[in-house]
């Protein structure tokens, strides 16, 4: 790729010179997620190769090309993909492990130790959110079962908020938790 | 249907490989060309795996979970994550029931299978030797009673397939007269006839295994199998595999933990 494409790329996506960097970035975000969600291990990888044969041709396919070239990358990209399946040597015993391995790690019961640690680190992790937003993640994992569907429409009534609504926030605190967590245990459990 | 869960809808058939690979297409296209499309991918991906964590998917929809879904390396992290802060949560969160409200509206339907699913345990029990009941047993879907005399038979029904984060399983307390748990098994698959069941420990292995044939009810059905309690440790975790004979395919999963004698 030279740096002569990739200006004509960016010049493709956009004549304004930071739309074409956002839409650039928007491209290859959405190609990772992509490749991600069709089970493929190298996402980011396969995103780059994908792009940089778009920008090797880009001077011969964008003059002719009408409509989003979005379009065009995406077709590319499932190129790349298929290539990707043909050579991807799969073992399906190993993914089969690897399948279990997460079941069980995302249900299995830990030692004391390692459940003390990771209490120590969730609470570091709490203390540092609001105080409302750590009432209500509290609050969202209170019960169990169905109790726990029946507390969560009762805390969407009390907010006024959607069940919808109620599930968006708590997604965003869970992900700023496990960010923090998962940074706190990888540290030793003193972050 | 709202707009927004229409949109989700059709996110979630995305992410369990659903759709046809025009419909793929555009979505795909869309990932690569609008901004609200990511986020609404993530709200998905997210939602997916809370349901499936709850036990709430179908069993169809936890299939496609686990053989489609679960492909992804960066899938299999997110289900990781969030069974690791779920479990820190719940046992941080974990407080006194507040008094329920009344059920009402979509309520009723949730209500109404309870109600079936307690009668028919009702009939069965009438059946055997009057039962003194001492609940033991806390947890989603789970009912329980333990027989005094003279069969000091503990007696847990367990529906399939619930993947929970550790202290939200199906608990059982089983007192130092129990000699016998008796695990009645709600069964999905409506072709199993005979069915191999195996009582596995998470750190201990396959602790017991036996064999019996559903008993029909309507809309479904029940596998009854007698473990004798002396295989069983207090504080330690089972899976239950029921698999179907005489193939051995694997008809259903099923999880409950002992609570320290």
């Amino acid at each position: 790729v030279t740096p002569e494409g990739f200006q004509s790329f960016l010049a493709w996506l956009s004549p304004d010179p930071d739309r074409a960097a956002h839409r650039y970035n928007e491209i290859r975000g959405g190609l990772m997620k992509m490749f991600v969600c069709r089970g493929c291990d190298r996402p980011e990888e396969l995103a780059d190769e994908a792009l940089d044969r778009v920008i090797r041709k880009v001077e011969v396919v964008a003059p002719g090309y009408e409509g989003n070239p979005a379009a065009y990358v995406h077709g590319v990209a499932k190129n790349v993909f298929l290539e990707y399946l043909r050579t991807r040597r799969r073992s399906l015993e190993g993914g089969a492990v690897e399948l279990e391995t997460a079941l069980r790690r995302a249900s299995a019961p830990t030692g004391n130790t390692e459940l003390e640690r990771r209490h120590a680190c969730l609470e570091r992790c709490l203390a540092g959110l609001a105080a409302d937003d750590r009432d209500l993640i509290l609050r969202y994992y209170r019960e169990a079962g169905w109790a726990k569907i029946e507390e969560r429409q009762i805390m969407a009534d009390e907010t006024s908020a959607s069940r919808s609504a109620l599930r968006k926030r708590t997604q965003r605190i869970r992900e700023r938790l496990k960010i923090c967590l998962t940074g706190c245990l990888e540290g030793g459990g003193t972050a | 249907m709202t707009e927004e869960s229409a949109v989700l809808r059709v996110w979630r058939q995305y992410l369990l490989g659903e759709l046809s690979e025009a419909e793929q297409d555009k979505l795909e296209v869309d990932l690569l060309s609008t901004d609200t499309a990511a986020p609404e991918l993530a709200d998905a991906e997210d939602g997916l795996i809370e349901e499936y964590l709850d036990g709430a998917l179908s069993a169809a929809q936890r299939r496609r979970f686990e053989e489609y879904f679960l492909l992804s390396p960066e899938h299999r992290r997110s289900l990781e994550a969030a069974g690791l802060l779920r479990e820190a949560l719940t046992r941080l969160a974990v407080a006194p029931s507040r008094p329920r409200r009344p059920l009402v509206g979509a309520w009723a339907g949730l209500l109404a299978a309870a109600i079936a699913f307690i009668v028919f345990n009702l009939y069965r029990k009438a059946e055997a030797p009057p039962l003194p009941p001492r609940a033991v047993a806390v947890g989603p879907t789970a009912t329980s009673a333990v027989r005094q005399e003279p069969m000091r038979v503990a007696l847990l029904s367990l529906s399939p397939g619930r993947v929970m984060a550790a202290g939200s399983e199906t608990r059982i307390g089983l007192g130092a007269g129990v000699g016998t748990l008796r695990l009645e098994l709600i069964v999905e698959d409506p072709s199993l006839t005979r069915a191999r069941v195996v009582v596995s420990a998470r750190d201990h292995g396959d602790v017991w295994t036996g064999t019996a044939a559903p008993a029909r009810v309507d809309g479904g059905a029940v596998l009854t199998v007698d473990v004798p309690a002396e295989r069983l440790h207090g504080g330690s975790s089972y899976e239950v595999a029921v698999l179907r004979e005489p193939d051995g395919v694997k008809s259903g999963i099923y999880y409950f933990t002992v609570d320290p004698r």
